[in-house]
């Protein structure tokens, strides 16, 4: 822990990752917040793993086909949109059971990326960094495109967390209203979709349904309306990150895995000790 | 009755009508050539069993289905451009019981319609206000959705359909799961509301008709009109198809009368 303070005074590529680390955090409590009072952490888990695809494929097309414009992040952004208006489709206009659509997409994309890869000259270990990415590996670019996702992201929870919030609590009552639920489902979900593929390039497939799902799971226990939420998730997630990160450096832990479990563990200790007080009372 | 607009010689506004309605299912009819017009200012009781397209018939109104074939009006419109006009109250069994809202921020929600983007404004404020203190809850403003009773649930999203100010309003099952004192109160409020709009209650529960109900529809699969019969024991028997007890209970039929199944 010490180490990790003395280092990040040294290091500038520690002090991109704590950026990276408070940035992301921003994004996860907005979207993880609404993902998971909608119930729908596994979409978002289902458009994570359909970037491997995506990013597959760009890679395959730039190292073998030689189309260098084609870059790994403009394959994931593909993958994702198309992921997210695939299962939007397929949940409005048929009857398939939600999982089954999720399942599918989830397997299907992870598939094609693994297929990519393979035959992928020499970049094999592309395969670990996708799932669970690198944050110390993090470059200023990354930091001004996650910068500008929160910046998208809070004016928007602004604008609409009150329709959000109605259309999460209600959906029926609110096409009643007036609103219009189709339109409001779609673009929310190419949001999630936008938001994990940044995530992803920051931390990795896996960490990104971490990240969503884990620190809203706490902040559900300890608030009781949407905005304070949001609040409280986005505080968790860069306790987890943070944490996760300066934990995982003396002992040269992979950072990704740490911070799950960070976030694991701050989910478990706060709702075993809200049992204990509520056993008390 | 205080209410001169149920008044049988006036002449009365219509506000729902149903004309030659049918409504399938998978090819299942649910509802079969229902006629069925319901003027302002009733309080309109739609009972049968589960199962016998009441929820259907109300979702019909709502716009939320559209008739195989026939015509549905509200206010003299299709279902659907007046929505926004109708108070909507779902069963409230139906809720996350974790959403993290208050009591406000669930009332708030029925202006959703209307109220633009961002701040709420201070207009809204006060008519999502008054609204909880139609229903007697603008102590617990501030209270969790999550903490309260069944009853109290129920008047939540009761106020939610009364803060746009609606000119009716539909009510799905008040009655399930909410105890009798519960129940005897939120009939209090609806006849208070009942004075300045129409208001319609799916119940498959008979026990619920009280005197508060100016009429009683009921509904299954075939809805015949018969214009001046009574609700009596043999209506019921037909009805649910077996025995069971009956209720004693006084109520009056509209000019239409009100229509029971003859299956």
């Amino acid at each position: 822990m010490l180490e990790f303070v003395n280092d990040l005074l040294k290091f500038p590529f520690l002090q991109l990752a704590m950026i990276a680390a408070l940035l992301a955090s921003i994004a996860c409590g907005i979207v993880g917040t609404f993902v998971t009072v909608r119930r729908i952490t596994y979409i978002a888990g289902a458009i994570a793993h359909c970037t491997l695809g995506g990013m597959g494929a760009a890679k395959y097309l730039q190292t073998e086909m030689g189309l260098n414009f084609v870059t790994p992040l403009m394959g994931a952004v593909f993958a994702a949109l198309t992921a997210a208006l695939i299962i939007s489709y397929l949940q409005a206009r048929t009857d398939m059971r939600q999982d089954t659509i999720l399942s599918a997409v989830w397997s299907i994309g992870m598939a094609i990326g693994i297929l990519f890869i393979s035959k992928t000259s020499g970049y094999n270990e592309d395969l670990m960094s996708y799932l669970f990415g690198d944050i110390l590996m993090v470059t200023p670019q990354d930091l001004v495109l996650i910068g500008l996702l929160d910046l998208l992201l809070m004016a928007a929870t602004f604008l609409f967390h009150r329709q959000l919030s109605a259309i999460a609590f209600d959906e029926e009552f609110s096409r009643l209203a007036g609103i219009p639920v189709d339109l409001y489902n779609t673009l929310f979900l190419c949001t999630v979709a936008l938001t994990v593929v940044l995530l992803v390039q920051l931390v990795g497939i896996i960490l990104v349904v971490a990240l969503l799902a884990l620190p809203a799971a706490t902040a559900g226990l300890l608030t009781n309306r949407l905005p304070t939420m949001i609040l409280v998730t986005t505080l968790l997630c860069a306790l987890s990150t943070l944490g996760g990160l300066s934990l995982s450096y003396s002992p040269d832990l992979p950072a990704g895995a740490t911070i799950i479990l960070t976030a694991a563990t701050i989910y478990l200790a706060t709702d075993i000790s809200l049992r204990i007080r509520h056993k008390r009372k | 009755m205080e209410n001169d607009k149920n008044d049988n010689s006036s002449p009365q506004t219509v506000d729902i009508l149903l004309e030659q309605v049918n409504f399938s299912f998978n090819g299942e009819p649910v509802l079969e050539d229902v006629n069925l017009s319901i003027g302002r200012g009733e309080f309109i009781g739609i009972i049968g069993p589960n199962g016998g397209g009441k929820t259907t018939l109300l979702r019909l109104i709502l716009g939320l289905l559209t008739p195989d074939s026939g015509t549905i009006r509200v206010f003299g419109r299709p279902p659907v451009e007046v929505s926004h006009r109708i108070g909507y109250v779902p069963q409230h069994m139906q809720f996350d019981q974790r959403f993290p809202a208050t009591v406000f921020d669930i009332v708030q929600m029925g202006q959703i319609g209307h109220s633009g983007f961002g701040r709420i404004s201070d207009r809204h404020r006060l008519a999502a206000e008054e609204a909880l203190s139609v229903v007697e809850l603008s102590g617990l403003q501030k209270k969790s959705f999550s903490d309260l009773s069944g009853g109290q649930r129920q008047r939540v999203l009761i106020a939610r359909a009364l803060a746009s100010d609606p000119e009716l309003l539909l009510f799905d099952e008040p009655t399930a799961n909410v105890d009798s004192s519960s129940g005897e109160k939120l009939y209090q409020i609806l006849a208070e509301l009942n004075k300045r709009m129409t208001i319609l209650v799916v119940s498959h529960d008979i026990g619920f008709v009280n005197h508060h109900i100016s009429s009683v529809v009921c509904v299954n699969h075939q809805v015949v009109i018969h214009p001046t019969s009574t609700l009596d024991g043999r209506n019921i028997i037909d009805l649910y198809g077996h025995d069971m007890s009956l209720i004693r209970h006084d109520h009056r039929c509209s000019e239409e009368g009100h229509a029971c199944s003859n299956s």
